[in-house]
């Protein structure tokens, strides 16, 4: 029996530096004011 | 060796009506399936056809289910890039409204074991539908870097 997995794609007009930061920020670190992305 | 089926679920800030109306216009069609337009008149057993802006040969298969808002499927024979030897698979659609968004589940089954075409629609269904939730939500489209440079 194989292993599940998951597997996804989506495609968003963005770059991936905004799509890296939108991954890997969490919100608290955020100063949101200062923030203008994603 | 089983048979390959797609499955796909996307979540778009929209109404059913606007989704199912997305999926089955032809005008509409053409802005979010990168210059792809679905034809039919949407009666059951009536032809549809996917008419490929860069191929000869167009998709081609009848409508079997049309259930506005709810539930669209159609059969799907691809003629171009050596699919034309297999036969027809089935995409179904299913929308669900959940509050203010639409859950739209794709199945895109009835495929041979290796079949071409399933390899061939795995590839397109995330652009098409990402595309048609830019679309809905924003007004933008998406573009298929990899399909408008192979056939041109």
């Amino acid at each position: 029996m194989r292993r599940p997995e998951f597997v996804y794609a989506t495609y968003i007009e963005t770059t991936p530096e905004k799509l890296w930061q939108a991954l890997t920020i969490p919100p608290a670190a955020l100063n949101i004011e200062g923030f203008d992305g994603p | 060796m089983s048979k390959p089926e797609f499955v796909y679920v996307i979540y778009i800030a929209s109404t059913a009506e606007k989704v199912f109306k997305a999926l089955t216009d032809e005008k509409m069609s053409e802005q979010y399936w990168v210059g792809n337009r679905v034809v039919s008149d949407w009666k059951i057993g009536a032809p549809f056809a996917l008419k490929l802006k860069r191929e000869d040969k167009d998709v081609t298969g009848k409508v079997l289910e049309f259930d506005p808002p709810r539930r669209l499927a159609y059969s799907f024979r691809a003629a171009h890039a050596g699919m034309e030897a297999e036969p027809p698979s089935r995409v179904t659609f299913e929308l669900e409204q959940q509050k203010d968004q639409v859950k739209l589940t794709i199945v895109h089954d009835n495929f041979e074991p290796g079949s071409k075409a399933f390899e061939s629609v795995s590839r397109g269904w995330p652009l098409v539908l990402s595309s048609l939730k830019s679309y809905l939500e924003a007004g933008k489209v998406l573009h298929a870097p990899w399909y408008e440079t192979a056939s041109a």
